[in-house]
């Protein structure tokens, strides 16, 4: 039984892998062409047209992560983020990220109505930021595979909605940045939202954010 | 275990955009200065790690920012800077190639301006965002969105503005505007405030702003908006000052 078992999950795996196009493809084409010798024609593009080369300045980030939102606890967190390149060492974006708080500690101590109700708890955030690739690198993974990376620092400004209310909220955090592809890169990054909140008096909150995304250049 | 799965997706991620322009046809040029050196990231602090001589023939795979990825005939890949890039020759006529570079008088020629501002707006935090479109050099029409964050209201201004800038070619350049719109205010929710209400404003501004680099334009602004909230119960008008700094980017 085991092994019928194991052995059906092998072809569903070997099927997989081979209709799916990116994982396939080098294997793919040499196949076609030991079966086809199809002459491939030769187009160069001899006169020199700018708009030929691809440019990627832009960047869209999606990450996912844990906040923790003072007093609140330690939540899941979904962020989205579009930068642009402005040069080698400075990028600038737009950020929105959502969280849920949970109950505070004195909510679940002593009971009774809740803070907040359910509507109150979301926190939405939105940030301007400017970014500086503090200390681009290499990593060398094995022998043969390496890897561009960065580790950058941003600060930014924003709004969040939190607590029935809007906070002007300021946002400093680094990151670490790694091209796995021309087009495609990995990020590890730390951030701190610090706005004011008066629930029960005023008082700066500092709301610390790790996350893991992937953005791809466009 | 999971770091094993980190890296095969990485793999994976790295293999898949490779095959998109494994097949895909990039511009060619020529290296016409007697070498180009090739670096292994976009930027100075890369070490160069090949040298691709005069007569050379490389294919342009993308550009970014001002390098730009290349790939020789041994299919050697590397980085190469806009400076170096643009000493180079296209393959039919053996001429310079020409290539997108920013400099200030691009800049003073700019159709497009998009932007993102912050500071005091009265006695509250303020953030703006603004787009613009310059009829010429010294007048253009902007449109602005401005999130006021104060301790007891939040309120939403949207204004549009007629700027014009005497001197465009000045390294720091003045300019004036004339603008109107609306202020929508929205009080806190903790606290008990009159209802939410929205009032029309005149507005006069004053700034300066100055080039950057690249594509970025720097400047600081200070501006006195009337808001027309006098009505029956209300006697007067409000005068509030706003002063604020922040970053645009030029098309």
């Amino acid at each position: 039984m085991e092994s019928r078992f194991r052995h059906l999950l092998l072809n569903i795996i070997i099927s997989t892998l081979f209709f799916l196009p990116t994982f396939s493809c080098g294997i793919e084409i040499e196949e076609v062409k030991e079966l086809y010798p199809i002459i491939q024609p030769e187009i160069k593009r001899t006169k020199f047209d700018e708009s030929n080369i691809k440019t990627a300045d832009f960047e869209i980030i999606s990450n996912i992560g844990i906040i923790s939102i003072e007093d609140f606890g330690s939540n899941p967190a979904l962020e989205l983020n579009i930068n642009y390149h402005i040069s080698d060492d400075f990028f600038v974006g737009v950020g929105w990220f959502q969280a849920t708080g949970d109950e505070t500690s004195f909510e679940v101590v002593l009971g009774g109505a809740p803070l907040l109700s359910n509507n109150e708890r979301e926190m939405t955030t939105y940030l301007i930021s400017l970014g500086y690739n503090a200390l681009p690198g290499e990593a060398f993974v094995t022998d043969n595979l390496t890897y561009n990376t960065s580790l950058y620092i941003t600060a930014g400004l924003g709004n969040t909605s939190f607590a029935g209310s809007d906070h002007f909220t300021l946002s400093v955090g680094a990151g670490y940045r790694v091209l796995v592809s021309n087009y495609f890169a990995v990020y590890t990054d730390f951030r701190d939202n610090i706005f004011n909140v008066d629930i029960f008096k005023e008082k700066s909150t500092h709301n610390l954010k790790f996350t893991v995304g992937v953005g791809y250049y466009f | 275990m999971l770091i094993k799965k980190i890296i095969i997706i990485l793999l994976l991620l790295s293999g898949g955009s490779n095959n998109v322009y494994s097949n895909e046809q990039f511009q060619e040029v020529i290296v016409a200065d007697p070498y180009v050196d090739v670096y292994t990231g976009h930027g100075n602090s890369y070490p160069v790690f090949h040298i691709i001589e005069r007569g050379e023939t490389i294919e342009i795979i993308f550009r970014h920012t001002s390098w730009f990825k290349i790939k020789n005939k041994e299919g050697i890949e590397g980085w190469v800077k806009l400076e170096q890039m643009t000493k180079t020759l296209s393959p039919d006529n053996h001429k310079q190639i020409e290539l997108q570079t920013f400099s200030h008088e691009d800049y003073v020629d700019r159709r497009w301006e998009a932007g993102l501002l912050g500071g005091r707006f009265g006695s509250a935090d303020a953030l703006t965002i603004y787009a613009a479109y310059l009829f010429n050099k010294s007048l253009a029409v902007e449109l602005s969105d401005t999130e006021i964050i104060g301790n007891t209201s939040s309120s939403s201004l949207y204004k549009l503005a007629i700027i014009m800038q005497p001197f465009p070619t000045l390294a720091f350049s003045p300019y004036v505007m004339l603008g109107t719109g609306f202020i929508e205010t929205t009080p806190k929710t903790t606290l008990v405030l009159p209802k939410d209400n929205r009032n029309q404003f005149g507005n006069f501004g004053l700034g300066v702003q100055t080039y950057l680099s690249k594509r970025i334009i720097l400047k600081i602004e200070y501006s006195d908006f009337v808001i027309f909230s006098a009505n029956k119960d209300y006697d007067s008008n409000e005068d509030l000052k706003e002063w604020k700094a922040g970053f645009a980017i030029f098309f």
